[in-house]
């Protein structure tokens, strides 16, 4: 049985992006690299919606400015990949299988024929599988700035209770913590 | 000179919507200890009259209910409202110039000084005037509800991260 995982770096008012769309603001340096990183290496098999897989497709390509971007995408080309995607045709990444949908019954069946860790990105795919309490995990890395504005990470129709197990301060001022979903199905 | 702080319970994604939040015994404490060595407390109007509840005793008070309204009768409070014409007992109605009472207030007070709530706590954040956030990130999210910070705000530093009451964590920052 797959664990599902959702992790995103937030401003501290709960937005991935700005209302301009930019993520400039983020805090990512080594430190905090590093840890993604590590996140990056527990992910069996990343589930994107299609702006998501988008933004995260130049991976394939880029070979980093540090060694921990290097390492960064080396851990995303090795990892599989489906995207969500009624308008994509084909996809830009080997390793990647396109579906037109992936529902929450088709999400349940997934989990149940997987082991390890899916990880879903971003907010619009994931509310829906929180909603039908199929998100076992949540990782939040808080950027110390409020952009007042944007996507939020979270989009649920309810409320979500959830119970903490641990706390990462980074020096840069970037807190990552995570949560087990307690309403979750874990089986 | 003291210093102006804001902070309140909001859930994972921002929001303050107190009623959708447990406050256990141990985190009540914690409020209890707060407000006690509070030098003051500057008011909005709606969070005021939220917390006039504590103004008058109820019989279905625990021990703990009896001291957190104790405590903050003792507070001084100052209710910034151009509507309220009135206000409580240990309380002063602020109707016109904000910005120079809460510098007052500032220099005026000894320790720290507490500002309540989102509204109120955005047009002081927009005069520079709040040295200190805390965010208590209770265990939930919520999608939707009233935002802790009322608009945008230049980067922070983060000062400290702790646990606090049963599942609460409390992110403090400070204006770089």
């Amino acid at each position: 049985m797959a664990k599902l995982v959702f992790e995103m770096m937030i401003s501290l008012d709960g937005y991935i992006n700005d209302a301009r769309g930019d993520f400039d603001w983020g805090h990512i340096d080594a430190e905090v690299h590093g840890h993604a990183n590590g996140e990056g290496r527990r992910c069996g098999l990343a589930v994107y919606g299609r702006r998501m897989y988008e933004t995260m497709a130049f991976w394939q390509t880029y070979r980093g400015d540090t060694p921990f971007e290097a390492e960064y995408a080396e851990i995303w080309r090795q990892t599989d990949k489906i995207v969500v995607s009624k308008t994509l045709n084909e996809p830009k990444t080997p390793r990647t299988k396109l579906v037109t949908s992936l529902d929450v019954d088709a999400m349940r069946d997934l989990k149940a024929q997987t082991g390890g860790n899916i990880f879903v990105s971003g907010p619009t795919l994931a509310a829906d599988y929180l909603d039908a309490g199929l998100v076992d995990e949540i990782g939040i890395y808080y950027v110390p700035v409020a952009v007042g504005d944007g996507t939020p990470m979270f989009q649920t129709r309810n409320k979500v209770k959830l119970a903490r197990t641990e706390e990462v301060p980074f020096t840069n001022g970037t807190v990552f913590i995570r949560y087990d979903v307690l309403n979750g199905s874990n089986g | 000179m003291a210093k102006l702080v804001f902070g309140m319970n909001q859930s994972l994604d921002g929001y303050v919507d107190h009623q959708e939040m447990a406050t256990g015994p141990k985190l009540f404490r914690h409020w209890i200890d707060h407000v006690r060595d509070l030098a003051g407390s500057v008011y909005g109007r709606r969070m005021y009259e939220t917390m006039r509840y504590w103004d008058e005793d109820r019989p279905e008070w625990s021990a703990e209910h009896r001291e957190f309204a104790s405590a903050w009768r003792r507070l001084p409070k100052w209710v910034v409202s151009r509507s309220l014409k009135s206000v409580g007992p240990n309380a002063t109605l602020v109707d016109d110039d904000v910005e120079a009472t809460v510098r007052g207030l500032k220099t005026g007070l000894v320790g720290e000084i507490s500002v309540s709530g989102p509204d109120l706590a955005g047009t002081l954040t927009d005069l520079g005037l709040i040295d200190e956030y805390r965010l208590y990130f209770h265990p939930v999210v919520l999608g939707r509800g009233k935002p802790f910070f009322a608009g945008p705000r230049p980067p922070l530093r983060l000062v400290s991260t702790d646990r606090v009451g049963e599942d609460v964590i409390r992110l403090t920052y400070v204006p770089t």
